[in-house]
């Protein structure tokens, strides 16, 4: 007789804590990965933190500019102690007087959206964290749209794309501009537009009235999208409102509240004005089409262009928005307008990347359709262009940030480079707040937020100010191009009354003990200094 | 003829549309790249870049003067004294192309030249198209030339086409590749054997460079290509392949035994002279696959066939569809190509073991021939790859080469810049696209798949021709007036007009010292003018003489390919009968000279104390110069023992140095701390009327790169003039001086130089007068002079040397003294010496390039030969019939028996089979193999397929979604076919 043997059945000993830990940790990823949002949040995310990363550290280089980070920086001031929006920097330059409001250089009343964030630090640098935030914010809405459009993991690459683009890294490299608001608004308008709802969209795109004058053009443009969405009416408002208020700024408001005309006219090319310009345009079509390509520069801007959605972009109308500012940019005489670098790509990215988007699904549809592959379901080959364009636009951006990012960070800074840097920390030191001040333009940035007033110094144009900051090694080569020429103007300075309170590695820092020397445009007026 | 029939009949089909379209589409896409960068007529550049403005434009302005009878091919008194051209036809001319400059004015030889340019790279496009379709005829023609233009139009192409002469290996390549094929596929030796003894007459250089390129070819398609390879033994094979490019070279003998004793007469090593550049950084070479990037001072080679090709190339090493062997075998060529820039060893193989000067890397060509073959084939295969697994491949690859870019951008900045890495990424992927579109589409209408594949070949065109807009537009071509002011608007016409009337011997050459690259002055500029000059630059000149010239005091180059006229003196031009001298300068100031013509911006001055070109020379005259001092071997050659007389103080006075005397005897300066710079002056005196000069031969930079303005000379504080510099490193004229004090001052910059002692000379004028007085009395008269002979008659009063001022090159064995043979002697180290007896002689001579008689057997033997190969041929053709290797290959994967045992069926028992492929072009081929039965072989496996297997709506069937060939019958083949790259009649 066999008898059984009971055998104790073994007990899960209980987790120890280390081991509660341990599952926690390891399971950590997998429930960030599953919390709502997690995928947009983290393009968001990344893209913050990069373009943050890389204000902050240009910053503490003196990388920044004062033209034009603290004409925004006295707009946005002034805005946030609910003043007009004075910006005496731009005023002294242009000749105009301290009294001179931002909008009367671009109509750009959306600025004064940044004044709250004033309340909470005034400080240039916030400035800089907006302009990160809301291309963090666009980068999310591309990846919204992405989404929708190709799927979600093909969304993360479009949004990453979008928020390390080389458009975005020039504008980061330049600072703070009331075009950031484009590079957010425009996304968001064809999102809604995306989601059908073209009534939204049309209000979001006009929106754009409030960035820059000549948003309207976009918005007209705008118009051309709703009526290829059958959305006739709105799109005849939209293209009416568009050209009509871009016109409205362009020639009466900005000119009226600004005291300049034809400030901005730079198409001698084509003619003194307007009308001449138009009429060249008729008349010289070809050579109009050859200006648009005329330089090896815009030959390069345009493939950047291109290649952003690695050529998908020419596949979508959505494309076209990218038209007018390109248009105004490439016919002008002005070089800097028509060069891959500064502010004006930021707002072309999400447009281009968005139209690439579109393209993309258009091809997949038709290469399903050619290979009779159901709906919904994208067959080898459509997902194989779908890889490839992926791979395309992660490379180019890439590229694009080691051409422009790190090429702007790695520039490895001289002895006498750091030591100016040091030398300009102490000389903004040493000025008094709310000191009216003449300086130099990487040096009169971090001295916007402690001066009353700033002055950028102009060669050979001294505006009376009590303070002057002279700099000859600065990381920024405008308005001075040379040390001789700082030197030719230290010169000037110690023969009208100023004299040196601190001379380090390059930066001077000038005192005017006396009354301001005759002769001089003394934008201060009898104003304390 | 067979052949004949058979090309007329493709002809008429329009199966060969598609090497019309690549020749025109090459052409037309460099001839816009070449507007674009403001070519003339398109614009006020040519293309006359280094050595094209120097030697190649000039030659070809002879050339044509030879085609219209006014010049000879053998041998030319106008360049280098006397130069023996075989030898620079053979390298420079021999191009069936280069026959057109006989259409063209000589003003218009630069367009001439752009013309031939264009020609050679359409008919490389055509060749290649050709080679490729009939590797992969499963692709489609239109496909093949979408290939072969960025082959064509390569970055090699575009860097190097002024080396005009090299171009005709585009074309030759693709033909050696097809003959090869041939000996492969049929074993027929004759096409090969025709096409390596073209190649070899062609241009025997580029040959070189391609053999190596051939025999890997040759083994790796012989031992992993496809089942058409007939294999019969790896040693027959070989001894096949040796015979086949033995009587190639046999038959080119004519010009390649000339040209090397042209070779083993120049003073040149050689092997070259230039260091090997290598290794390179991988990343640079690796930047350098990208099209449009471009090295300016050529120090890495040119790779690029444009972007898009990499990731086509790329996918070959992956598709199992293609045997292993072959796989692997290609992709050790190509490693062996990129290891030519890491190994000198492998870089001296692919340059006919010898160092390039300039220029290096010059099989880039073979890069992007190697890239466009596999690309090709590879897409061809990769329509009949798994449609999954071709799209997992294409993905990778294209995603390896977007990473490369990236890498080489963060290496390479200054060879990427952003626009060609933005052109790049294009490339890459508008290519993936396009392969991708050219190879999924699967279940499309025909008509959209030939489409696609049309949509691949204008990106693989686009992308090849930005890049190669790109090269062009990095270069810098001249402006197109360098060939018609050479250096001032007037001086071609003062140098035609010095040209020796018919017959008659006389010499004259230009005073102007400044060469540039030939931007000013062509070193070779009397081959087109006429006259008979000293000038001469290429890498066939004679060694001997160079080393005279070098000896007497002229200018020379480093490595002794140019001598010019700059250096001479007095005795010199009465020695080598220099009558006429151009200046750019009115008033030459120098002795024995009257102007006798002038132009507003040249003068022609006659130079009064010449010799005739043979004299009897005095028994003094050494054999060998003095190699030490150009002014002691002139007066040891005159018997003027102290001609050259020292006027000067003994030391000169110094400013801003310490004065010394070198351990090798010369005056050292060292220039004092603080001192901007050296003033050394000497103080002199001229007795009577004398003619001044300086030397200074082992002065800092004389004679080398760069060599310019280091040094400032003047006499009596005016006219400055730099010497020494690369240009003028010889004896130096200062002019002349009658019987007064002047100074003679040497101003430098330099931190520390030596100066010969007895810097200064002055030669006088009324010694050297009475000299040539002397000497003429016994001087050559009656002279006659053809393009390769000379005749005269001397009276001699003693026996002695006639020395004649021709150089002593090989070549001139035919020399006769009164109708009697007489063996020439040397004179004076490079001169042509001939013994007579006292007495009244005639002497004639006649020139025949050395090796050219023997050469001319070797081309008869090889001609015979080949005759030998092509009935030997024609007899295995009876023999075992060609196969229908493509039908059999084809049987063969659809798991069949093939055709192993199929017996030969005479030709007249073959059947007509169409075979038609979707979206591919099926190709001729001769089957004279039981066709018939492979046919219905493979009908019936098709009709034992299972009835799952889709159908295209053509009716085409589909097996594992690729289109297997459809057999149409004989009466079909009347129905048209509809795509118009798939039409193929196979008889």
């Amino acid at each position: 007789v066999s008898s059984a043997v009971e055998l104790p059945v073994p007990v899960p000993a209980a987790p120890t804590f280390g081991e509660r830990a341990e599952q926690w940790l390891l399971g950590l990823p997998g429930r960030v990965r599953a919390l709502p949002y997690f995928a947009p949040l983290a393009v968001v995310a990344v893209t913050f933190a990069v373009n943050a990363g890389i204000a902050v550290m240009l910053w503490g280089r003196l990388g920044y500019g004062a033209f034009d980070l603290t004409i925004f920086d006295q707009a946005v001031r002034n805005y946030a102690q609910f003043h007009l929006p004075y910006v005496p920097v731009k005023g002294a330059y242009a000749g105009t007087g301290v009294d001179f409001l931002q909008l009367g250089d671009h109509f750009s009343p959306v600025n004064a959206l940044a004044a709250p964030l004033y309340w909470i630090w005034p400080d240039v640098r916030m400035l800089l964290l907006l302009q990160a935030a809301l291309y963090a914010a666009a980068s999310g809405v591309v990846w919204s749209y992405a989404k929708d459009a190709l799927g979600r993991v093909p969304a993360h690459f479009v949004g990453v794309a979008f928020g390390l683009s080389w458009g975005i890294q020039e504008a980061t490299l330049v600072g703070y501009h009331e075009l950031d608001w484009a590079v957010l608004v425009v996304p968001l308008a064809l999102r809604r537009l995306q989601r059908g709802r073209p009534g939204q969209a049309l209000a979001v795109a006009c929106s754009l009235f409030l960035v820059k004058e000549e948003m309207g053009l976009i918005v007209a443009v705008f118009g051309l999208l709703l009526w290829l969405r059958g959305e006739r009416r709105l799109a005849v408002i939209a293209a009416v409102a568009g050209v009509v208020w871009s016109a409205i700024a362009i020639t009466v408001l900005v000119p009226r509240i600004g005291g300049m005309h034809n400030q901005y006219w730079s198409y001698n090319s084509l003619g003194a004005n307007p009308k001449q310009a138009a009429l060249h345009v008729v008349e010289h079509p070809l050579s109009t089409v050859h200006l648009l390509v005329s330089t090896s520069a815009k030959q390069d801007l345009l493939l950047w262009l291109l290649v952003v959605s690695a050529g998908a972009c020419l596949l979508s109308p959505i494309a076209l928005l990218a038209v007018p500012p390109l248009l105004l940019r490439m016919l002008s005489d002005t070089a800097t307008y028509s060069e891959p670098k500064f502010h004006y790509n930021a707002p072309l990215m999400g447009i281009l990347l968005i139209a690439g988007v579109d393209g993309v699904a258009k091809v997949m549809r038709w290469l399903d359709g050619m290979e009779e592959q159901s709906p919904g379901q994208p067959g080898e080959l459509a997902r194989l262009f779908l890889r490839t364009w992926l791979a395309a636009i992660t490379a180019v951006t890439v590229i694009g940030l080691q051409y422009h990012a790190y090429d702007a960070l790695s520039a490895a800074a001289s002895p006498a480079q750091k030591s100016f840097r040091a030398a300009a920390k102490t000389a903004v030191a040493m000025i008094p707040k709310d000191a009216t001040v003449e300086a130099e333009s990487a040096i009169a940035v971090p001295l916007s937020a402690r001066t009353r007033n700033l002055i950028l110094a102009e060669p050979g144009k001294p505006h009376g100010s009590r303070w002057v900051v002279l700099g000859k090694a600065s990381p920024i080569d405008w308005p001075w191009a040379s040390g001789s020429q700082v030197e030719k103007a230290r010169r000037w300075y110690l023969a009208n009354g100023y004299v040196t309170r601190f001379s380090r590695d390059g930066v001077y820092v000038l005192y005017r003990t006396g009354p301001v020397p005759a002769g001089i445009d003394n934008v201060w007026g009898q104003r304390p200094q | 003829m067979r052949w004949s029939a058979s090309l007329a009949r493709r002809l008429r089909s329009g199966a060969t549309s598609y090497l019309a379209v690549a020749f025109g589409v090459a052409v037309l896409l460099y001839g816009t790249v070449l507007a674009g960068s403001r070519i003339y007529p398109f614009g006020s550049k040519s293309i006359l870049m280094y050595d094209m403005g120097n030697q190649y434009s000039v030659f070809h302005a002879y050339y044509q003067q030879v085609l219209h009878g006014h010049a000879s091919l053998l041998f030319t008194w106008r360049s280098d004294l006397g130069l023996n051209f075989l030898p620079l036809f053979a390298y420079y001319l021999a191009s069936p192309f280069s026959l057109l400059v006989a259409f063209f004015p000589e003003q218009y030889i630069p367009e001439a030249m752009v013309l031939i340019i264009l020609l050679k790279v359409g008919t490389g496009a055509s060749a290649m198209a050709c080679y490729l379709h009939r590797m992969s005829p499963h692709g489609s023609r239109r496909l093949a030339a979408g290939f072969a233009v960025p082959y064509a139009v390569s970055a090699w192409t575009v860097s190097y086409s002024f080396n005009i002469m090299w171009l005709d290996a585009l074309y030759l390549l693709p033909l050696l590749l097809m003959a090869g094929e041939s000996l492969l596929r049929r074993g027929r030796l004759f096409p090969l054997a025709a096409v390596a003894g073209a190649a070899a007459l062609i241009n025997y250089y580029m040959f070189g460079i391609m053999v190596p390129f051939l025999v890997c070819y040759l083994a790796i398609r012989y031992a992993g290509g496809d089942d058409v390879v007939r294999r019969t033994g790896a040693g027959r094979f070989t001894i096949k392949a040796g015979a086949a490019l033995g009587v190639g070279v046999a038959i080119a003998g004519v010009l390649l035994l000339p040209t090397y004793h042209g070779l083993a007469n120049g003073r040149t090593n050689i092997l070259g002279q230039d260091p090997i550049p290598v290794p390179l950084p991988w990343s640079t070479q690796a930047a350098r696959l990208f099209g449009g990037t471009f090295d300016w001072f050529q120090g890495s080679p040119n790779l690029a066939a444009g972007s898009a090709v990499l990731i086509a190339a790329s996918l070959f090493p992956f598709l199992r569809r293609i045997r292993r062997r072959e796989r692997v075998g290609f992709l050790a060529l190509a490693a062996l190509l990129m290891a030519a820039s890491q190994n000198q060893v492998v870089y001296l193989l692919f340059h006919d073991g010898e160092r390039p000067n300039a220029f290096p890397f010059r099989y880039g060509f073979m890069v992007a021939a190697l890239l466009v073959m596999l690309g090709y084939r590879a897409v061809a295969e990769l329509r009949r790859t798994e449609a999954a697994t071709a799209g997992r491949l294409l993905f990778r690859v294209t995603v390896f080469w977007l990473g490369a870019l990236i890498v080489v951008v963060h290496f390479e900045r200054s060879l990427m810049t952003p626009y060609l890495a933005a052109s790049a990424a294009l490339g890459l992927v508008l290519g993936a696209v396009g392969i991708g579109a050219a190879t999924g589409l699967r279940r499309v209408p025909r008509r959209v798949a030939a489409r696609t594949t049309a949509l691949l070949a204008v990106i693989l065109v686009v992308d090849c021709g930005v890049a190669a807009a790109e090269e062009s537009a990095a270069m810098k071509y001249p402006s197109r007036g360098t060939w018609n002011v050479h250096p001032t608007a007037d001086w071609t016409a003062a140098m035609k007009s010095t040209a020796p009337p018919d017959g008659q011997f006389f010499r004259s050459d230009g005073l102007y010292v400044n060469f540039l690259n030939g931007l000013e002055r062509s070193q070779n500029e009397s081959l087109r003018d006429g006259n008979f000059a000293q000038n001469h630059f290429s890498s066939l000149s004679s060694g001997l003489l160079h080393d005279a010239e070098f000896d007497l005091g002229f200018t020379e180059h480093i490595y002794r390919v140019w001598a010019g006229h700059t250096g001479s003196t007095l005795l010199t031009d009465a020695l080598l009968d220099f009558k006429y001298l151009v200046t750019t300068q009115p008033g030459l100031n120098r002795a024995d000279t009257q102007l006798v013509r002038s132009w507003p911006s040249a003068d022609v001055y006659e130079n009064t104390a010449t010799l005739p070109v043979g004299f009897l020379a005095p028994a003094t005259m050494p054999r060998e110069l003095n190699h030490d001092n150009p002014f002691t071997a002139q007066e040891q050659l005159f018997d003027m023992p102290g001609a050259f007389a020292d006027p000067c103080q003994p030391v000169p006075t110094v400013t801003g140095a310490n004065q010394d005397i070198s351990p090798t005897g010369e005056m050292l300066y060292t220039k004092r701390q603080g001192q901007k710079k050296v003033v050394v002056t000497w103080h002199c005196h001229a007795t009577d009327a004398q003619e001044l000069y300086v030397w200074s031969k082992r002065m800092p930079w004389a004679g080398q790169y760069p060599g310019s303005g280091i040094f400032s000379l003047r006499l009596d504080g005016v006219n400055p003039v730099d010497y020494p510099n690369v240009y003028d490193n010889g004896i130096h004229d200062l002019g002349s001086r009658t019987d007064t004090d002047f100074t003679v001052t040497l101003t430098t910059a330099l931190g520390q130089f030596s100066v010969p002692q007895r810097f200064v000379r002055a030669l006088d004028v009324a010694q050297v007068n009475a000299k040539v007085a002397e000497l003429s009395q016994h001087g050559l008269y009656d002279v006659h002079a053809t393009d390769t002979s000379l005749s005269g008659t001397i009276d001699a009063d003693h026996a002695g040397t006639v020395f004649l001022s021709v150089p002593a090159i090989k070549g001139w064995g035919d020399v006769k003294v009164d109708g009697k043979q007489v063996s020439p002697t040397i004179l004076a180290s490079a001169f042509l010496g001939i013994p007579v007896t006292a007495g009244h002689h005639t002497i004639t001579m006649s020139f025949s390039p050395p090796g050219m008689r023997m050469g001319a057997g070797m081309s008869v033997v090889g001609l015979l030969m080949l005759f030998g190969l092509y009935k030997r041929d024609q007899r295995g053709r009876g023999h075992d019939g060609p196969r229908a290797g493509r039908l059999r290959a084809l049987l063969e994967r659809s798991g069949g028996p093939a055709a192993s045992a199929a017996p030969a069926v005479p030709d007249s028992s073959s059947v007509a089979v169409t075979v038609v492929e979707p979206d591919a072009e099926p190709a001729t081929e001769p089957a004279g193999e039981s066709v018939a039965e492979l046919a219905a072989e493979l009908a019936s496996k098709l009709a034992a397929e299972p009835a799952s297997e889709p159908t295209a709506p053509d009716g085409t069937v589909l097996v594992a979604g690729v289109p297997l060939p459809r057999f149409v019958l004989p009466d079909e083949t009347a129905a048209p076919v509809a795509a118009d790259d798939s039409k193929e009649t196979q008889a």
